[in-house]
């Protein structure tokens, strides 16, 4: 067992948006500017005190914080930094940093922005809270504060389109939440505890393991868009402001498949779900939902619509890596919440550039883009080739590590995956390339020929950043890895 | 630990029935009237909170009273269910007589001292339940509040409110009856009514004849309790002031009748007579059919407070459900929601009091960007909902926990699917005026403010209970460390 410190820091990193989040809906009625301003530095202070964690979790101690003692709440909430909670929650803070500072611009002439930055900010608070909490019971509660504090960034445009997306948002996170608390009822009953980090803490009960095995999967679906459970994805995500978007897509999906992780190693660990073999027709799921995802975003002609069908399927591929069981497996799954998170982070800021300057939604109308908006369209071209997963970008690695796992399966039955992942390359390619060569060869549609520039600065140096991350992740890869591989061991017992 | 002899679970009673007379005394001079029910709620619960310590350390107190016919007396105790029970209608009626003040003066009812009067008995009756030490003197305090809560139901004499009352009365005082039979039999089979912690009618009477006699119990408080389809007055009750309908039809007559129940099956029958019996079972079916069926009625309903009555029904079966699985994590869910149910719907009837005062709207297609008037109010109104739900970290989420973990320790994990179809509909029903609240645009003919201090400070201060009670529900002296002792008595963990 690794060594166990006490520090304040990982409750600075989720208790300050809750606070700040409170804090800014009245600055913002004094001063926008103070607003913007308190916003973004409450994303850092919450960054930094994660990346301040960093030395000691990577060094191989595990941090815990008790908020709310045993004796006074029916379970401990407590917070807990390991390896695994410490990589994902610093690519959420840092991304969230970025939005922010393109929502500055971007929200400009949007309504109700003090209440905008207020549920961006309480949202912040609760992805940090899922990710850092030691137990079932406290992530299932941020679980359940980020449905409530992400319902307000959907429906922000307050259109009947965006309140009818809203509301099955809301109703199937309600009704797959509920799922997910009879498994957490269920498990507690089982086992007597909840805590992660010991490997998993569940028996064998026959039956029972697999309904609270699939009461479990419900749940993590459900928040990861993963086939049939998929279908609030591809109407909430396009549907919010496009900052929101960008983290729905590149955050907000990602606590499922964490979720999915922690329920795989920490609570039945890799043992008993191997001897269930419940993770090949999770395998199966996974694949379909990665063929299924990328098949049907051929078809939209609406750029955040697509967008969001590829987040299906990339989320197919996490889920791939998770049930793969094997070491390369995981750390596929894991490297690809990170470089997912940075490139569908990008993409949907750059389409959310193009709605800014342009008012665009719709590919076809995309038609010459790249010579008004040169940088934006360089951004949009690097990250979707990334996705494709042509080397040297990041995408590559995933889908390189991906493959590994499959292959260290050792069994036949697992190969099949490595052509899923070959064709779903090919679905990314065509639903991405034709925007890219139209974007640059197209001609320019006569009738609404009008002269625009690229997007103000504050909103270009968010995107250029992560298309730079999707770079360096692709080449120097020692970056993730160093801390990847540790944390998988650490899930593995090793 | 040994009982010890006090007068305070009488005088807990008495100062509210001496304060009701002041009230009736004092009835031309509205501030001093209003004065007396401040001061009798405030010193009722003092009284209560001084006995905590000892109770919660596994005490009883004791107070024998006068003999009524041979082996039956007017006997008071306070322990801990006792005192779970009495500390939180005393405790609401604080806050009910603020809020009462602000509305019967903002609205210029008429009556207003009948209705502190009987307000002030009311309350004296349910802590006379609450500290009933045998089934006799119980039933002498339940007759008592049925018959001093017919005026608040009838109060505004309207010939609605006139059927209603007779509804009201046919069908407690038809239900009052069929507890003073089981009452006899009991006494008959026994020979002795006092509460005891594991039961008293083990071993008197054959298996068949004691079934009977929880049935003719379980039916005679299911009135009070509301089970369906024992439940229809309730709704109908609605036409009374809110402030009745927010402290006795959420609180105190409803929670009389669960809270008479729980007696029968833990101090008169006992958790493992029950269990023999075999009547846990059919209690959880019929409760589980109530919390799905009145959740569907409620949907149905565009009156808020109606949706809120059949609410009510729902919720209150969630409390027998809980006491029917007969094990220790399901009773505590279930008497744990008598206090957080208390609190939630006690919100969510102020604020359809707060909307029905400031703007005259009962309809909740009329409530269309309410929240934009009345911010806090709706607030309120949306952090109790949330509770309806079960969401965290409010304390609704606390009670789903503990019935959860009770079903599954019962080993019936089929009423898990009965929680999770409840939850389902309450959010189905409460979702709704939330959204239309806040997101729809207002009607022109809704005009109106947030509402005066009087109406808005216990709103909010019943809301932040509910949110306190679920973010730390087992600090020191909380309802659920009484519970946790309860439980500790009636099972023994």
């Amino acid at each position: 067992m690794s060594e166990v410190v006490t520090s304040y820091l990982p409750a600075i990193a989720v208790l300050a948006p809750f606070l700040a989040g409170t804090m800014v809906y009245y600055i913002g009625r004094k001063s926008e500017h103070a607003r913007d301003i308190v916003s973004i530095a409450t994303c850092i202070v919450s960054f930094l005190a994660i990346a301040a964690m960093a030395p000691a979790v990577l060094g191989g101690k595990v941090i815990e914080l008790i908020l709310i003692s045993g004796e006074v709440a029916p379970v401990e909430i407590a917070l807990r930094v390991d390896k695994l909670s410490l990589i994902i929650a610093m690519v959420c803070s840092f991304e969230w940093i970025l939005a922010t500072i393109y929502s500055i611009r971007y929200m400009d002439h949007e309504h109700a922005r003090n209440r905008y930055y207020t549920f961006m900010l309480l949202t912040l608070g609760s992805v940090l809270g899922v990710l850092l909490t030691k137990n079932l019971f406290a992530l299932f509660i941020f679980f359940e504060l980020m449905l409530l504090t992400s319902y307000v960034l959907v429906i922000h445009e307050e259109t009947p389109a965006a309140m009818k997306a809203g509301k099955l948002y809301l109703f199937l996170g309600i009704g797959t939440g509920l799922v997910l608390f009879l498994a957490i009822v269920m498990t507690y009953m089982m086992a007597g505890t909840l805590n992660f980090g010991l490997g998993g803490i569940l028996e064998y009960h026959g039956t029972m393991s697999y309904l609270i095995f699939i009461a479990f999967l419900i749940g993590a679906m459900a928040k990861a868009g993963i086939f049939p459970l998929h279908l609030w994805l591809p109407v909430a995500h396009p549907i919010a402001p496009s900052p929101a978007s960008a983290l729905l897509s590149g955050v907000l999906v990602k606590e499922g498949c964490y979720l999915m992780i922690r329920v795989i190693y920490d609570v039945f660990g890799v043992d008993l779900v191997a001897q269930m073999g419940v993770h090949l027709p999770l395998a199966i799921l996974a694949g379909f939902t990665m063929f299924f995802g990328s098949a049907v975003a051929i078809k939209q002609t609406n750029l955040k619509t697509m967008l969001g069908y590829s987040t299906i399927g990339q989320m197919g591929y996490i889920f791939l890596g998770m049930s793969l069981l094997t070491i390369a497996g995981l750390q596929g799954a894991i490297v690809h919440i990170i470089h997912h998170a940075m490139m569908k982070g990008a993409l949907f800021l750059t389409a959310g550039a193009i709605i800014y300057k342009t008012g665009i939604r719709e590919i076809g109308e995309m038609a010459g883009i790249g010579k008004k908006m040169p940088i934006t369209m360089l951004v949009f071209t690097i990250t979707a080739i990334s996705m494709i997963g042509i080397p040297p970008l990041c995408g590559f690695i995933s889908k390189w590590m991906l493959a590994m796992g499959a292959l260290e399966t050792g069994a036949p039955v697992f190969m099949i995956f490595i052509v899923v992942l070959i064709l779903s390359s090919i679905m990314n390619a065509a639903y991405f390339m034709p925007i890219i060569i139209s974007a640059y060869f197209g001609e320019e549609d006569h009738d609404k020929k009008v002269e625009y520039e690229d997007v103000p600065v504050s909103m270009l140096v968010p995107m250029a950043i992560l298309a730079l991350g999707c770079i360096i992740f692709g080449i120097f890869t020692n970056i993730s890895f160093s801390a990847i591989v540790p944390a998988v061991n650490a899930l593995f017992g090793a | 630990m040994e009982p010890v002899h006090s007068i305070r679970p009488v005088l807990a009673i008495a100062v509210s029935l001496a304060c009701a007379f002041l009230i009736l005394a004092s009835g031309k001079r509205q501030n001093l009237r209003e004065f007396w029910s401040i001061f009798g709620a405030t010193s009722k619960f003092l009284i209560i909170l001084s006995m905590f310590p000892f109770v919660l350390a596994g005490g009883v107190y004791l107070f024998e009273g006068p003999g009524i016919a041979p082996g039956i007396s007017l006997d008071f105790r306070a322990d801990a269910f006792s005192l779970f029970f009495s500390s939180l209608s005393s405790f609401l009626w604080i806050l009910t007589t603020i809020y009462s003040i602000g509305y019967m003066r903002t609205l210029k009812e008429h009556r207003q001292t009948r209705y502190f009067f009987c307000f002030a008995i009311c309350v004296a009756a349910t802590v006379g339940i609450a500290h009933a030490n045998n089934l006799f003197t119980l039933f002498i305090f339940y007759e008592l509040l049925t018959l001093a809560t017919y005026p608040l139901v009838i109060h505004e004499e309207t010939p609605k409110a006139m059927k209603a009352g007779r509804k009201y009365l046919a069908y407690t005082l038809t239900g009052g009856v069929v507890i003073l039979l089981g009452m006899a039999w009991t006494y008959y089979l026994a020979g002795t009514l006092t509460f005891a912690d594991h039961g008293f009618l083990s071993g008197h009477g054959s298996p068949e004849v004691l079934r009977v006699l929880f049935t003719i119990f379980i039916i005679g408080f299911g009135v009070k309790a509301a089970i369906m389809p024992l439940h229809a007055w309730l709704p109908t009750a609605m036409v009374a002031p809110t402030p009745v309908s927010a402290l006795l039809h959420a609180v105190a007559v409803v929670k009389a009748g669960v809270f008479g129940i729980i007696r029968i099956i833990y101090c008169v029958f006992g958790t493992e007579l029950a269990l023999d019996l075999g009547v846990g079972l059919p209690l959880a079916v019929v409760a589980s059919f109530t919390i799905i069926v009145a959740s569907i009625f409620a949907l149905a309903q565009d009156n808020l407070k109606l949706r809120l009555a059949y609410s009510t029904v729902s919720q209150l079966a969630y409390v027998i459900l809980g006491a029917a699985l007969l094990s220790p994590y399901g009773l505590m869910g279930g008497m744990i929601h008598i206090t957080h149910h208390a609190f939630m719907k006690i919100t969510l009837f102020f604020c359809a009091g707060a909307i029905l005062v400031q703007t005259g709207k009962k309809n909740i297609s009329e409530m269309d960007g309410i929240g934009e008037k009345m911010p806090l109010t709706m607030a309120a109104f949306a952090i109790a909902a949330a509770g309806m739900m079960g969401i965290p970290p409010t304390c609704g989420f606390i009670s789903k926990w503990y019935l959860c973990l009770g079903a599954m320790e019962a080993g019936y994990p089929i009423f898990l699917l009965v929680m999770l179809v409840s939850a389902l509909l309450n959010a189905a029903y409460f979702i709704p005026p939330i959204y239309g609240a806040f997101f729809k645009e207002p009607d022109a003919s809704l005009k109106g403010k947030e509402s005066s201090w009087w109406l808005l400070a216990p709103i909010l201060i019943c809301a932040a209970m509910s949110l306190i009670l679920g973010i730390v529900p087992m600090m020191p002296n909380t309802p659920l460390q009484l519970v946790m002792v309860s439980v500790h008595k009636f099972i023994g963990i």
